[in-house]
């Protein structure tokens, strides 16, 4: 079963649509990565997919059904959204948060039971949690925090995730502990959608690239395909290079951000150019 | 957090004070009277049984009702609402009801209707709200900057009817109902009228404790876990509407009970509604129970309800939160 966006068009001002006629598919066992710069209708897209937000114009469908005319509870065991960071109000234990994954299969007036538990210290432990369900969410990290709502999707037992720039806000190894797990999960036949601002885990992490400017998607295959040096360009108003390493490894970054004496290494191509580039001189989310 | 233990301290807690409520009064009466009372009614006087059972049982039964009430529905605003300031006042419940109260008592409405004009004007008041609110988005905010409007509406209104007020003796009526009391005699029909939306508003709270948790959190989150976050939401605020209005109109405006109450109960037992719901009802009750105490036997006078939840339960909490604060714990 697929996700899918038809001729999607939204605007928060009527003269100026954000999103004009897209066109996304996410299937399972791929992870979509849709890049764009702020205002693009990164968001707004991710809000549509998960029913959420109420296209103006085009559908959106899960397998063969309008998803805007489905039951929010059975939206919700399909599809788990995956918000960005924020702190909540109230200072729930990590697995009660995660235990509200487990809503959309319950009754309208029971609490979740034993079995929910269990499905949710596992929700936990796939995402390398378990020692944390007692502790306030609150109190977690960043990264910490972003496992935990994956968790909650998985408890929600979603087949389709939806990620809101899950890579923000991280260092390097939480941006890859976040982004490796949803292609692990991904390889166990889920399917998820992730937005970022980072190319570079685009073409690390992503078996496709979407890239929306202008209101459209301009560009959509395989990330190494897609998104080209120009596209970017085109795009976000700056020089992005592609760096290439000995092993295959490739970054998309900021020209801008490169020394002028780099340019020796990038043609010769050396690792550790691209690595520090890519950690360094890409804009924050 | 030994959190098993607590429950039956708490449940013993409004136990307790309606047996210490029923010792003191103008009249005291010794813990074997009163037991005697309860218990074994033929081997006391009956003065002493129809001062138990006639005065004294009834008015700490409001005085009970009254505090939970007040506590869950401060509980379940706080939640969904998402904020931990907004108490029993938001939506303008209060003023209404005190507006229908006052404006009752200034028309010389008998006192057997008061009540229900009262809760009826709570009820108005919040009707207003959604209805308003709903034109401009019904979000959380649209909807608390309604319920200050409508609520500033009713006071002002509340004001009218002081003003109009024969000094002599309307205006200290509406004053001193304003200020917040439980009746001297109340008799058991408010008992009556409480209980049945206590086990029916807070019944239905507790029941959705589960999609309280999920309304706490921010709305389209709530969405995709599957929630009509807006019918979810305008069924809580008319749960905690027919609370708030059957607390007001049976005992005026008691503050701080709908604020203190929920954060005291969060502090204990953490945020889940399915434990915050029923200590909050605990503690509201026993909290008003101990007050009304205090107000009938510090002065020879009973102090109004709504100074004393101040002057006492302002200091308290402080107290309470300070320990809470200092031991590292957060709002909870």
């Amino acid at each position: 079963m697929r996700l899918s966006a038809r001729g999607l068009t939204y605007a928060y001002v009527p003269e100026k649509p954000v999103l004009r006629g897209v066109s996304v598919e996410i299937r399972p066992g791929e992870v979509l990565f849709l890049l764009g710069p702020n205002g693009s209708g990164k968001t707004t897209l991710l809000e549509c997919l998960g029913g959420l937000r109420r296209p103006h114009e085009g559908r959106v469908l899960l397998g063969d059904v309008d998803l805007y005319r489905l039951p929010p509870r059975e939206r919700a065991r399909a599809i788990g959204y995956v918000p960005q960071v924020h702190r909540p109000v109230f200072g729930y234990s990590v697995l009660e948060v995660v235990l509200m994954g487990r809503t959309p299969h319950l009754g309208a007036f029971s609490a979740p039971g034993r079995g929910d538990e269990e499905i949710a210290r596992e929700a936990l432990e796939a995402v390398g949690l378990s020692g944390f369900a007692g502790r306030p969410y609150t109190q977690l990290s960043g990264g910490e925090m972003r496992l935990a709502l994956i968790a909650r999707a998985l408890a929600q037992e979603a087949r389709f995730l939806l990620l809101d720039e899950p890579d923000a806000h991280l260092d390097p190894k939480h941006q890859h502990e976040v982004l490796s797990l949803a292609r692990a999960l991904v390889g166990r036949g889920l399917a998820a959608l992730i937005t970022s601002h980072n190319p570079t885990n685009a073409l690390l992490y992503g078996d496709r690239a979407a890239l929306l400017h202008g209101g459209r998607v301009v560009v959509n295959g395989p990330p190494g395909e897609a998104l080209s040096p120009e596209l970017l360009r085109d795009a976000y108003g700056l020089e992005f290079v592609l760096l290439s390493g000995d092993n295959g490894h490739r970054a998309l970054v900021p020209a801008q951000g490169i020394p002028a004496n780099a340019s020796a290494d990038r043609e010769r191509g050396t690792g550790s150019a691209s690595s520090r580039a890519s950690s360094e001189s890409l804009p924050a989310a | 957090m030994r959190r098993g233990r607590i429950w039956p301290v708490l449940f013993l807690f409004p136990v307790g004070a309606v047996f210490v409520y029923l010792l003191v009064g103008r009249y005291p009466l010794s813990p074997g009277e009163v037991f005697g009372a309860l218990f074994r009614p033929e081997d006391v006087a009956p003065t002493v049984l129809r001062l138990v059972w006639s005065v004294r049982l009834p008015r700490a039964l409001v005085a009970a009702l009254v505090g939970a009430n007040l506590a869950l529905a401060g509980a379940a605003f706080q939640g969904v609402f998402r904020n931990p300031l907004v108490d029993s006042r938001i939506l303008g419940v209060s003023a209404g009801a005190a507006f229908g109260a006052a404006l009752a008592i200034l028309m010389g409405v008998p006192w057997a209707y008061v009540d229900g004009i009262s809760f009826l004007f709570g009820l108005v008041a919040v009707g207003m709200v959604i209805f308003i609110a709903r034109r401009f988005g019904g979000t959380v905010i649209v909807l608390v900057i309604t319920g200050v409007l409508v609520g500033s509406l009713f006071s002002a209104l509340i004001g009218v009817t002081k003003y109009l007020a024969d000094p002599l003796d309307v205006l200290p009526a509406i004053t001193y109902w304003l200020l917040g009391s439980i009746p001297e005699i109340p008799g058991w029909a408010p008992v009556g009228k409480l209980s049945v939306v206590a086990a029916l508003a807070g019944g239905a709270l507790i029941l959705s404790r589960w999609r309280l948790n999920v309304l706490s959190l921010e709305g389209r989150e709530a969405a995709a876990l599957g929630l009509d976050v807006a019918r979810w939401r305008t069924g809580v605020i008319l749960a905690g509407t027919l609370l708030v209005a059957s607390a007001v109109s049976q005992a005026g405006m008691i503050g701080w009970i709908g604020l203190l109450i929920p954060h005291a109960a969060r502090a204990l037992l953490g945020p889940d509604h399915a434990r915050v719901l029923p200590a909050a009802a605990a503690m509201g009750a026993g909290f008003l129970l101990v007050i009304d105490i205090l107000a009938r036997s510090l002065m020879e006078s009973v102090i109004p309800l709504g100074i004393l939840t101040g002057i006492v339960g302002v200091p308290a909490f402080l107290l309470l939160f300070m320990k809470h604060l200092a031991r590292g714990g957060g709002w909870g």
